[in-house]
């Protein structure tokens, strides 16, 4: 049988689940295909949402009417702000959250949706002429104008513990077969990637007495712009532990042993994210590493030890957890494992994450070589939008890297590719003043409500606190103060560096969440200026066409380098040349007055 | 097609040799009549060239075709080094439908023709404006490299403070990345805004005026500073004449003094009887020049007049006839050109600059005064390192705009070899 819909989107993880979602906003008629309704919204490897970097994407998703940060108010069993000493750009609230309850929500919001979900394999896609016509799955066949691709680790995964090879995504899952060979035959690049989780223990087997606790904060705080008061479960604490010398003397004799270290694996693992053999190895000169014991959930006695995570044999991972205080007497739930698999090249992507060569085909998460369910969530949401938005023969959505995480992403990923999983650093946003958690709201608000996909409530809220910050803006800028012989403003003083926010908000008498934005905004609206310069310097660049060097070996200046790679993707114009990776601002001179030379001979 | 120019390769001024040369891609059939040379042909000829009145025996050496300079035709005609045989040459190429070349056409048409890169034309335009010899070895120490790797050595060590700062706000929730005092982070950024500055003081902008030096030849009237001026120069410039107070007004004219530019004035002679109010009007002028000079150079005629001066130089002249010499004075004599070599070799080095700096565009110079400014508003406690790291990122968004790259990559390769990042 054959199945019609608008947009069909395969997997349901957590990039598959906001497209669903954000399709069911543009009004479509969305089918979410699955291989097991059950695991939808799963939490494949640590129980928390957010992180420095990851919790700036979240927001943004959020604003843009997405799930992902209300699910996790909904389920969040501990949150701590990250980098509460430091600045508000960098500042990020991060949620234990319950394994169980998370995916729960998450399945019960598809159901509310009335998204239609259905469990089937797809194999293979019809194709004509770039147009994909069907998903062919094992049982059925689905006809849409348009699809999303999340396959996550499933793509030709495989489960390696110590010398134990077998196929699969996530442990105890088949693999999904068969689109590598329609990848293959689409002439696509793909890679190899790696990851790892940590041996699961039985918390009623751990000795909490020679553990650290690490409570939450105190103040509640909300990963959502909608979160409310009382609306998250029961609060509960994390643990700390470490290893020590003979934990590490465990492993360095059983190196070898290690998946990682036997060659059975070629796949590219996350450097931030390293093994506790790499760690070792890298970093012998160190005695013991951090290991955060996080919960799985409030009803259940898995614990999930933040840290270790490791392809070493059973038997090894048995010895080396119970050298580790207060797991002498830990029972393994499950052996840690490593996750191999495939991804494909995301610069075979446009910035709308359409897969080029074919006129209907979005892919989004781990499949384009990213890792983290925050990352995986984005792309889902831009690949829904922009879906969405070909269905309905608008213009697509491009997001802006000086606007937003989402458009550092998509931009990083398309333009550069990845050499490892790519995971959210502040540090790759230039913008990074300005992309805050806290005005992801204000920063998505014209999208969200030009698309028309987020509720009236949404709405209602971000419209009532940009009147509050009004008024405060109103109160600094009528605040005179003197200084000296001189009278500021107490706007004035907030762009200085000898007044903290402490100081102007005892002048001016207010405090709080909001005034905190306000004193940001005004703090740092030179860089909202820069970021508009650097806005219009790209549109200017777009005027400069580049149809006219046909070969780029011609211009004389460039590295033979920038030459061939500029050959190769015959950019239209300046910018789109700008955004290749090497590109320096003298190749950009250099092809400048090329196209200068160019005028001069052709008015000759 | 590209018009033919030509243009003076040589200093204007008495030389032995004086070079013209011209580039275009097709020459007036005079011109190729008047050159009297096998015009396709590459080499080197000697010709009689007829400029009107008289002519002279020139080199003229030909190079046809894409292998030139310029990468069109191009022609050196070497004549003998008098101002009169030059212009009259420069004139005769005019009268063939040639056009004196705009400053840097020549640099500029090699790089239209794909016979030099940007920066390589850069370099070559700043060299030729090169104002004095200490610009030309700064240029080469541009060329060569060394700034270059100074350069890249400021941007490292901006990224490797960069990548300790990222550390705090990226990672700071990692056991391995402890924390950094803002006094540590103070120093850190104070110490690679003391670097930049140390190259800054190094690397003064050329500036064809400020590079320019005023020497003021001054004293009583008839003490023949004007003849002096004509010897120095070499040419006949000041009107000379024995009656006392003939120049009036400040004669000035620019002459190269050990590859050093120098502005040499001639004044008016002091004296309190003046015989009109235009000369005193000069004499206000020549005191005023005395004030904006680099060097005032003393003239007097006889020795017992010579007065010590500790600000500036002292030069007995007219040995010539008083036949007599004073110890740590200079003494010449304009009439016979006596001492007038060592005299000018003596300016030079008096008003050579002391300090031993380097030059560099003003481009250059604007970027790393912008990184300065940068590093000095950052490090600051209140700002929790969001600032800094802006600022240490636009710092070498700076840096590259002037030299190689930056990668947002670099810092995170320097985060992870550095610490043992991951949960």
């Amino acid at each position: 049988m054959t199945y019609i819909f608008d947009l069909v989107v395969i997997g349901g993880g957590h990039a598959g689940v906001e497209a669903t979602l954000v399709g069911k906003r543009f009004g479509l008629n969305v089918a979410l295909i699955t291989l097991d309704k059950d695991k939808s919204g799963r939490m494949s490897c640590n129980p928390a949402i957010g992180g420095i970097g990851k919790t700036h994407l979240a927001k943004e998703i959020d604003a843009l009417g997405g799930y992902m940060a209300e699910a996790t108010d909904l389920a969040g069993i501990q949150f701590k702000t990250l980098n509460k000493k430091k600045g508000p750009a960098v500042q990020a609230t991060r949620a234990q959250t319950d394994k169980e309850i998370y995916e729960k929500t998450i399945q019960k919001k598809l159901i509310k949706e009335g998204i239609t979900v259905i469990e089937d394999e797809i194999k293979d896609f019809l194709f004509e002429k770039g147009q994909v016509l069907s998903a062919v799955g094992a049982k059925e066949e689905y006809k849409a104008k348009a699809y999303v691709l999340t396959t996550g680790t499933f793509l030709n995964g495989s489960i390696l513990i110590g010398d134990n090879k077998q196929e699969g995504g996530r442990i105890d899952e088949d693999k999904s077969a068969g689109l590598e060979k329609f990848f293959t035959n689409l002439n696509i690049t793909t890679g190899r990637l790696k990851t790892g989780t940590p041996p699961r223990l039985s918390s009623k087997t751990i000795n909490y007495d020679k553990l650290e606790i690490q409570p939450g904060d105190e103040k509640e705080t909300y990963m959502s712009y909608l979160g409310q008061k009382n609306q998250h479960p029961k609060q509960v604490s994390c643990h700390i532990t470490k290893t020590n010398p003979t934990t590490h003397k465990i492993i360095k004799n059983n190196i070898k042993r290690s998946a990682m270290y036997s060659g059975l694996i070629s796949g590219v693992g996350p450097r931030y994210c390293p093994s506790i053999e790499d760690k070792i190895t890298r970093f012998s000169g160190k005695e013991s590493h951090q290991i955060f014991v996080e919960p799985e959930g409030l009803n259940t006695d898995w614990v999930y030890p933040n840290g270790i995570s490791t392809s070493l044999p059973k038997d090894t991972q048995e010895e080396y957890i119970r050298s580790i205080a207060g797991f002498e007497q830990a029972k393994i739930h499950q052996y840690g494992y490593a996750v191999e698999y495939d991804y494909i090249d995301p610069r075979n992507l446009d910035k709308t994450l359409l897969l080029k060569n074919t006129k209907n085909l979005f892919l989004a998460g781990q499949i384009n070589g990213t890792t983290g369910y925050e990352e995986a969530g984005a792309q889902g949401i831009v690949a829904g939008i922009n879906a969405a938005l070909l269905i309905k023969h608008e213009d697509p959505w491009i997001p802006q890297r000086q606007t937003s995480y989402l458009g550092v992403l998509v931009d990083d990923l398309t333009r550069f590719g990845v050499s490892e999983p790519y995971r959210m650093f502040t540090s790759r946003a230039e913008h990074r003043l300005i992309l805050r958690q806290d005005n992801a709201d204000q920063r998505m608000f014209e999208t969200a409500t030009k698309y028309n996909i987020i509720s009236e409530e949404r709405k209602e809220i971000f419209l009532e606190k940009e009147s509050q910050k009004k008024k405060i803006k109103k109160t600094l800028d009528t605040t005179k103060i003197k200084i000296g012989d001189k009278t500021k403003t107490a706007t004035d003083l907030c762009k200085r560096n000898d007044y903290s926010e402490k100081d102007v908000g005892k002048i001016v008498k207010l405090s709080g969440q909001k005034f905190l934005e306000t004193y940001y905004d005004i703090r740092y609206s030179g860089y909202v200026v820069k970021q508009q310069r650097e806005l219009e310097k790209m549109k200017n660049l777009e005027e400069f066409e580049l149809g006219l060097i046909f070969d780029y070996k011609e211009v004389v200046g460039l590295s033979g380098e920038l030459q061939e790679k500029l050959n190769k993707t015959q950019p239209k114009n300046l910018h789109e040349a700008s955004l290749l990776e090497g590109i320096t601002p003298a190749a950009l001179n250099v092809l400048t007055i090329h196209l200068k030379k160019i005028d001069a001979i052709r008015a000759n | 097609m590209a018009d033919s120019i030509y243009a003076l390769g040589t200093p204007i001024g008495r030389s032995a040799v004086a070079v013209i040369r011209v580039s275009g891609s097709g020459f007036s059939k005079g011109f190729i009549k008047f050159l009297n040379i096998p015009i396709d042909k590459k080499g080197s000829w000697l010709r009689s060239l007829d400029l009107g009145d008289f002519s002279d025996q020139c080199l003229v050496l030909n190079f046809p075709g894409s292998s030139s300079y310029t990468g069109e035709h191009v022609v050196e005609i070497h004549c003998h080094g008098n101002p009169l045989i030059v212009s009259r040459l420069l004139a005769v190429l005019s009268e063939f439908g040639l056009r004196e070349a705009e400053k840097g056409e020549f640099t500029r048409r090699a790089f239209v023709n794909n016979k030099m890169s940007l920066s390589d034309a850069e370099s070559v335009m700043t060299g030729i404006q090169a104002g004095s010899v200490q610009e030309l070895a700064a240029l080469e120490d541009f060329r060569s490299g060394l700034l270059g790797k100074k350069l890249s050595d400021l941007a490292e060590k901006i990224t490797e403070a960069l990548a300790t700062i990222e550390s705090q706000l990226d990672f700071s929730d990692e056991e391995d990345v402890g924390d950094l005092s803002v006094d540590k982070s103070k120093k850190m950024v104070g110490s690679l805004s003391a670097s930049v500055e140390s190259l800054l003081k190094n690397y003064q902008p050329y500036s064809a005026e400020s590079k320019k030096k005023t020497v003021v030849l001054f004293g009583e009237p008839n003490v023949g500073k004007s003849s002096l001026f004509n010897a120095l120069l070499g040419e006949g410039v000041a009107i000379v004449s024995p009656t006392p107070g003939t120049t009036r007004d400040v004669v000035r004219k620019r002459m190269f003094v050990d590859g050093i530019d120098v502005e040499l004035e001639d004044t008016a002679g002091l004296r309190s009887q003046t015989s009109s109010d235009i000369e005193d009007m000069g004499i206000e002028m020549a005191k005023s020049a005395v004030e904006g000079a680099d060097l005032v150079v003393y003239v007097f005629d006889s020795p017992e007049k010579v007065s010590n001066k500790t600000d500036g130089m002292v030069v007995l002249n007219k040995t010539d006839s008083h036949k007599s010499k004073v110890k740590g004075v200079y003494c010449v004599s304009a009439k016979t050109g006596e001492g007038i070599e060592d005299l000018s070799h003596a300016i030079g080095k008096a008003v050579r600059d002391d300090f031993d700096s380097d030059l560099v565009s003003e481009r250059i110079y604007r970027g790393l005064s912008g990184v300065v400014a940068l590093l000095k508003n950052s490090g600051v406690a209140s700002d929790y390192y969001e600032q800094t790291s802006q600022n240490l990122r636009d710092s070498l968004v700076l840096l590259e705009e002037i030299n190689g790259t930056f990668d947002n990559e670099d810092v995170l390769d320097q985060i992870f070899n550095k610490f043992c990042i991951g949960k």
